[in-house]
């Protein structure tokens, strides 16, 4: 038999998207053709291999530690009711010179953003539970604290792997988040509900955690 | 007992879902333990690559951290999870393709190529052969048919989720599996 089946028209018969009439003539051709029909046979066995497939492989072993550590270190951030854990995500930075170049791009981003946020303040929500956001950000400044401390401990050690000149654009990018950290706290103790300054706060955060963690990681590496 | 003792003893996701969204990282473990295997799966089909799959997962979880409060409950967790990373896989493959906007096959098409052409094995209907035949396709062509034959999405889905043309969808499902019945030696 001559006009075989066509490799598109097998593929949608299998699938189910041929009109009845092109589905009708497919089905009576493979009938009488054996090649056509041995071929259809063998794609319905391979999507069938397919759809069988375990849905479930296991991951590493240490997949979970990598991302409670990822967690952790943006949790301290996860205070303010509505404000979400952290942005810390990898893949941020790649190499020393994006990092250099990225501490700047941080720093006037940060010193930007704080002072859009904080000449933006909303009258109307300068009333809620100024007292429960307070407590929480001091909950939260405390893990802070630690995984800074943690962090600027194991920079100190890899400080000698670090060129000169990244070292002091990182320097200044941390210098400016902890301005923009300490003017956002600022903000915050005097607009406690606001949550613009609360998320903004956070973020800064998250950065100088981030930053950290990049450094240490690169340089590391 | 704590809270996400309690919520994991009692199967209850919902629960263990609104404790980590609340900061208990214990009760997301218990989330992660449930649905890791099914992320990692679909991460791993779709990169062919268990290093970039073990990178994907771990965003994908991170991301789910960060965005539980919007999680509602109108699909599984899992289900949730499944589509979170599907979108990871998509949206870090596209920056990949762009970075990387060639004229040549890449290594992966030229595996494809040789291995279709090349070897005939004999145990070829093992699960094993064809992860291995999925993992050597061309990276677009191996989305669409892990998207399509494996997950079970449809043409338009796919379409939709991948930027693509149904019809280009197609052309790549086929091309997909020609390939990897060739290098089942079918």
């Amino acid at each position: 038999m001559t006009n075989h089946l066509t490799w598109e028209t097998l593929n949608d018969l299998v699938d189910g998207v041929l009109s009845a009439e092109a589905k009708a003539a497919a089905e009576a051709h493979a009938e009488a053709c054996a090649t056509c029909a041995t071929a259809l046979a063998e794609l319905r066995a391979t999507v069938s291999d397919a759809r069988a497939l375990p849905d479930r492989v296991s991951p590493p072993d240490e997949l979970w530690t990598d991302i409670r550590a990822t967690i952790e270190a943006s949790k301290v951030a996860h205070l303010p009711p509505g404000t979400s854990p952290g942005a810390a995500t990898r893949g941020w930075w790649v190499t020393p010179r994006q990092l250099a170049a990225a501490a700047v791009v941080l720093m006037v981003a940060t010193a930007s953003l704080t002072g859009v946020v904080m000449n933006s303040r909303s009258s109307s929500t300068m009333a809620a539970r100024p007292q429960a956001v307070t407590v929480a950000w001091q909950t939260s400044e405390k893990a802070f604290q630690e995984n800074v401390l943690q962090l600027r401990q194991q920079l100190e050690m890899l400080h000698d792997h670090l060129s000169p000149g990244t070292l002091v654009k990182v320097e200044r990018a941390l210098a400016t988040i902890d301005l923009a950290i300490a003017e956002g706290r600022e903000a915050l103790l005097r607009d406690p509900a606001n949550a613009a300054l609360s998320e903004l706060l956070a973020s800064n955060y998250r950065q100088k955690i981030e930053l950290l963690r990049r450094v240490t990681q690169l340089t590391s590496s | 007992m704590t809270d996400s003792q309690a919520a994991s003893a009692t199967d209850d996701v919902a629960a263990l879902v609104a404790l980590a969204a609340r900061g208990d990282v214990n009760a997301f473990e218990r989330l992660y333990a449930r649905s890791a295997g099914r992320v990692y799966a679909v991460c791993v089909r779709m990169t062919g690559d268990p290093q970039r799959a073990k990178e994907y997962t771990h965003d994908a979880f991170v991301r789910a951290w960060e965005r539980l409060s919007t999680f509602r409950g109108e699909a599984a967790f899992e289900t949730w999870m499944h589509r979170l990373a599907v979108n990871v896989v998509l949206t870090a493959t596209r920056g990949d393709r762009r970075r990387e906007a060639r004229l040549v096959p890449t290594p992966d098409e030229k595996m494809a190529e040789t291995a279709a052409f090349g070897r005939p094995d004999r145990d070829v209907e093992t699960r094993i052969d064809l992860e291995r035949a999925i993992a050597a396709l061309p990276a677009r062509a191996r989305e669409v048919f892990v998207l399509h034959d494996v997950e079970g999405y449809r043409h338009e889905e796919i379409a939709d989720r991948l930027e693509l043309q149904a019809s280009s969808v197609r052309a790549q499902l086929h091309r997909a599996r020609q390939l990897i019945m060739r290098m089942l030696n079918r």
